[in-house]
């Protein structure tokens, strides 16, 4: 299996290779490995609404910047080996985090090395991209690759944002975007009042019974949990099947119009939790007779999520850029717009996202990418769901979220793009169930 | 300077700039549509009438700089996103303009003419 590698850790001639690879990329304008599709590519995910966005400020940011670095990595591999490499060359990633402005002798010293990334400048004034050397023009602005580092911001992620980041439980949920929790302004609610009842299919055992609220703008976290017992199993012994839910109290604040119930048996996880009662108004019992297979109870909310807090939308640092955002915008020029891939370091500002991505799913397995992502201003949905073509890959060429869950067995293009990162615990294991 | 569903025009560093829509925050109110709370699409005094075909749609507001055309949405807890610098969020329409006309000038952006 490939490795991606952390930059820090490439020899000199590792580095110059890369360069080589991307120079050429670069030069074969009319090639399939042509490097400024990527730019543009990247530009066309950014439609004038953000319904339209396939590739940011949704779930679907993850998924689809994996299928772009993976792309580009087969079409550095293909410039590799016209450059007299063996095709084997891999995306090195940056970790910013440890490699930062407050380790000059390293950030310094490597990545933005004349003989690496080169240095910046208005326009980049030295290394291989600069403008004098006359053999990157980008796609975006005035055709001159421009860094301004850390003047837009003086400071890379800090760790603690990173850390909060992976300690998320939920991977994305609705609003999906730094609004306030989906239920704005209503509390959960407390442990539900339930009972057996008669009438249904469950089995006998134990079950743990949770109540949300739910409002226009979502539902909130799940009450604690009730244990029912079913069946004959229980003390004292009985003939329920079912069981029989009453409304909570309507929340003394918010503007509940419901709520939805969580059936799941006791020695289940939390993935398997399962959902009989679908929408409920408010004042009106429900009774659970079989429970549904593949709904899961909401763990967290919109701006705890990691997809959220891992692009930046949300973090310690309120009302700034945080994480993925903060690292375009502190490297600053041509990273800022949406043709940001004009700079090559922007596939090692993705590389560590990316495995971050990978190291939060080892963490958190099962995982919880929606199925559906809705739109927030017109009806309909976004392709951002689990089995959704991502544009531009939907037809021919296809690439899902799904596919893209586990980042060892990806293919590209027909071909498998598999690969780990050094960071990986040997023998990974992921379990990417949705 | 008065700031509502209208028009605006001024100098940044020597660009013309002009803004048109509706530069006011739109607090998170739910996120399906007709959300807007009644009255919310009036044009306030004091901002310059808009032609009926150069006014954007509501939540969208156009930053133009020397003619080249920039959007701008208002997000639902009360900032602007642009896609045309898609990192950054600013709190305000004059925020974005400034930093456009920034990146204008640092040949990261193209300007009009």
């Amino acid at each position: 299996m490939a490795v991606r590698r952390n930059q820090n850790k490439m020899t000199a001639p590792e580095r110059e290779r890369f360069v080589r690879a991307l120079l050429r990329m670069k030069s074969d304008r009319a090639q399939p490995h042509n490097y400024d599709q990527y730019p543009t590519v990247h530009d066309r995910a950014f439609p004038n609404d953000v319904d339209s966005n396939p590739a940011h400020l949704g779930p679907a940011f993850c998924p689809w910047h994996r299928y772009f670095l993976a792309r580009f990595e087969q079409d550095l591999q293909a410039a590799d080996r016209l450059e007299g490499g063996d095709g084997t060359l891999m995306l090195p990633y940056w970790d910013w985090v440890n490699d930062n402005a407050s380790s000059p002798n390293r950030q310094r010293g490597q990545i933005w090395d004349d003989a690496f990334m080169g240095g910046d400048g208005t326009p980049v004034s030295s290394g291989p991209f600069a403008a004098a050397a006359g053999r990157w023009r980008t796609v975006g602005g005035a055709g001159a690759l421009v860094r301004t580092l850390a003047v837009d911001t003086p400071t890379l992620p800090r760790r603690d944002a990173v850390e909060r980041a992976l300690a998320s439980h939920g991977f994305d949920t609705a609003p999906f975007d730094d609004t306030p929790p989906a239920s704005a302004g209503l509390p959960s609610p407390a442990a539900p009042s339930a009972v057996g009842a008669a009438g249904g299919t469950l089995a006998p055992g134990l079950y743990q019974v949770l109540v949300t609220y739910v409002n226009a703008g979502g539902e909130t976290r799940p009450s604690p949990p009730l244990a029912v017992c079913v069946g004959g199993g229980c003390a004292p012994a009985n003939a329920f099947t079912a069981i029989t839910v009453s409304s909570p109290p309507a929340p003394a604040r918010g503007s509940a119009t419901g709520y939805r119930v969580y059936v799941s048996p006791v020695n289940g996880s939390a993935d398997d939790a399962r959902l009989e009662g679908a929408f409920t108004a408010l004042g009106t019992p429900t009774t659970i007779r079989a429970l549904r297979s593949g709904v899961r109870r909401p763990a967290t909310n919109t701006t705890s999520s990691f997809r959220n807090q891992l692009e930046g939308w949300v973090g310690p640092l309120v009302g700034e850029a945080n994480v993925h955002n903060r690292v375009h915008v502190w490297v600053g020029g041509s990273m800022s717009p949406g043709t940001s891939p004009d700079d090559p370091v922007f596939f090692m500002h993705h590389c560590n996202i990316d495995r971050l991505w990978a190291q939060w799913q080892l963490a958190h397995p099962g995982q919880n990418y929606p199925e559906v992502v809705p739109r927030i201003g017109l009806p309909g949905n976004r392709p951002h769901g689990l089995n959704d073509p991502m544009p531009p890959w939907t037809a021919g060429e296809i690439a899902t979220p799904a596919q893209m869950l586990d980042h060892t067995r990806i293919v590209v293009r027909g071909r498998a793009a598999g690969y780990t990162y050094d960071t990986d615990p040997l023998l990974l294991g992921l379990n990417v169930g949705p | 300077m008065s700031s509502g569903r209208g028009t605006r025009r001024m100098t940044i560093g020597g660009h013309r700039v002009r803004i048109l829509g509706d530069e006011r925050p739109r607090p998170f109110r739910g996120f399906f549509s007709g959300d807007e709370l009644p009255g919310e699409h009036h044009a306030e005094a004091g901002a310059e009438a808009v032609a009926a075909g150069d006014r954007p749609p509501s939540g969208l507001v156009v930053v133009e700089v020397d003619g080249a055309r920039f959007e701008l949405h208002a997000r639902p807890s009360g900032w602007f996103h642009s896609h045309t610098l898609p990192f950054q969020r600013f709190d305000t329409v004059e925020d974005a303009a400034r930093e456009i006309v920034r990146k204008i000038d640092q040949g990261v952006l193209r300007g009009g003419a």
